[in-house]
């Protein structure tokens, strides 16, 4: 053991016989070396005497930023999963989506089936399955006019029902195209109707139902059939109508559909300043739209 | 686990549960050991308490933020690096600038002694190496026993022992004046 150790435990009161002995030899060795501990001893009392003891208001300090900082750990803890969720926000969408995915295609084509097919409708007691297979061999007994007995011929609305799923499974296409077609329809029927609604309310003199008929009108035109400059008329008719009212909220979500427009055809800039417009307008009166305005902003800029 | 659990375990396993499962407990059990310690370094690395405070708390935000730069080793020895850079970095960016302190404003014959007697050890704390110089604080100061020590400062046991009885003979030396004063000499 080097001299030091053997004289730091010496200064600590904690040296055993052997090291005793052992530190004896050094100051037998050199005796100058006990002044030397001496000096260090009484060292040892101006430090403790000049060290900065923790004042009451210091601990109660280190207590008060422990609790914060331990609080702000179990926030986080609390904020984990979320975070994980942000972090990967487009993964989590895309699984979602799968998700929906997954689960609505099988419910589509199944209800397709349930709905669609004859026996669903003609002969309830027997199973679905049962009736497509009866179907199929009367066509094609039918097509080679040598009829079975035992087999009952489909009814003039069962072969409709049946021509109608041969025309559903065909193609995903045609399907698509005539749910279009059909909405195109609906949306000019809705156009005409809204338009002799608007007419009925301008020979009344109601104002705030004009507006709100325009506004619909705007809309429609913009999402259903792309009339971009009629929408910008009606939206703006609307919109002229609700200030005159004092109408801050549906001012405010006039403008933002006139910034959904502006979006549309591709001025992102003024489609910009029209949801700052409506935005601050919703901010003014604390509507509760102004997270869903704020949203579609966000997502246009 | 309740919070009695904690007391047993040492400072790296549950430097991990925080770690791990971000246990609140482990991080509040790592805290009160070494809280005093550390605002005490603090203390003596700074100009003033306040500053002092300042550095204890990004000391411990660090602690947190960089909680998955703590690979292995002693626990100590990573937070004691922390409050060293820390500290520094405070004297870097402090300005010089001339503050009364409550030393000055002590008025009677004691506190003067006690004040002088104060600055005078901390002048010559001031004039040791670095090495010397922190052994000395963190045993007398800062209440850091030899086994802390050793992690804090990553050496062995028997080293922190000549280590510190060197810093003590030299800074003994430099108190000589001191001590003459005492005895009137």
């Amino acid at each position: 053991m080097e001299f030091e150790e053997l004289a730091v435990n010496y200064l600590d009161h904690d040296i055993s016989d052997s090291e005793m002995s052992e530190l004896n030899r050094f100051f037998y060795l050199s005796p100058e070396l006990k002044d030397e501990i001496e000096d260090i001893a009484h060292l040892k009392n101006n430090l403790t005497e000049s060290k900065i003891v923790l004042q009451q208001n210091d601990l109660v300090f280190l207590g008060d930023f422990g609790d914060r900082l331990t609080s702000s750990i179990v926030n986080s803890n609390k904020n984990h999963y979320s975070d994980i969720f942000n972090r990967n926000k487009k993964l989590s969408l895309l699984l979602l989506l799968l998700i929906c995915f997954v689960a609505i295609i099988p419910s589509y084509f199944l209800f397709l089936k349930i709905n669609l097919s004859p026996g669903s409708v003609a002969n309830n007691s027997n199973s679905t399955k049962n009736v497509v297979i009866k179907e199929q061999s009367t066509d094609e007994s039918s097509k080679s006019d040598n009829i079975p007995q035992n087999v009952t011929l489909p009814t003039p609305h069962k072969r409709a029902m049946n021509k109608s799923i041969s025309e559903n499974i065909q193609g995903k296409n045609e399907l698509t195209g005539k749910i279009s077609e059909r909405n195109a329809v609906n949306s000019n029927e809705l156009i005409l109707s809204l338009q002799k609604e608007l007419s009925g309310y301008q020979s009344k003199n109601d104002l705030l139902n004009q507006a709100v008929t325009e506004k619909k009108l705007g809309i429609l035109l913009r999402d259903n059939t792309g009339a971009l400059g009629e929408s910008e008329i009606f939206l703006n008719k609307a919109l002229a109508k609700f200030i005159k009212l004092n109408r801050y909220e549906q001012q405010a979500e006039t403008l933002g559909e006139l910034g959904k427009l502006e979006y549309a055809r591709g001025n992102k800039s003024s489609a910009g300043t029209k949801y700052k417009e409506c935005l601050n307008l919703l901010k003014s009166v604390n509507s509760p739209k102004y997270s869903y305005w704020e949203k579609i902003s966000e997502k246009h800029n | 686990m309740k919070v009695d659990d904690y007391i047993n375990i040492i400072d790296e396993k549950l430097f991990a549960l925080f770690q791990t499962k971000n246990d609140e407990k482990a991080f509040a059990s790592l805290y009160s050991r070494y809280s005093k310690k550390i605002l005490s370094y603090c203390i003596h690395a700074s100009k003033d308490k306040d500053t002092a405070k300042d550095v204890f708390q990004k000391v411990w935000l660090n602690v947190v933020a960089n909680k998955d730069k703590f690979v292995d080793g002693s626990f100590i020895a990573w937070i004691m690096i922390i409050t060293r850079n820390q500290c520094l970095m405070e004297k870097r960016n402090e300005k010089i600038t001339t503050t009364i302190t409550d030393n000055v404003l002590v008025s009677d014959a004691e506190g003067f002694e006690n004040s002088f007697k104060k600055d005078f050890i901390k002048n010559a704390l001031a004039k040791l190496p670095d090495e010397f110089k922190e052994i000395i604080e963190l045993k007398y100061y800062d209440d850091f026993s030899y086994e802390e020590l050793a992690k804090a400062l990553n050496i062995s046991l028997s080293l922190v022992k000549v280590r510190l009885f060197r810093a003590k003979k030299m800074l003994s030396e430099l108190l000589k004046n001191l001590k003459e004063y005492e005895n009137g000499i």
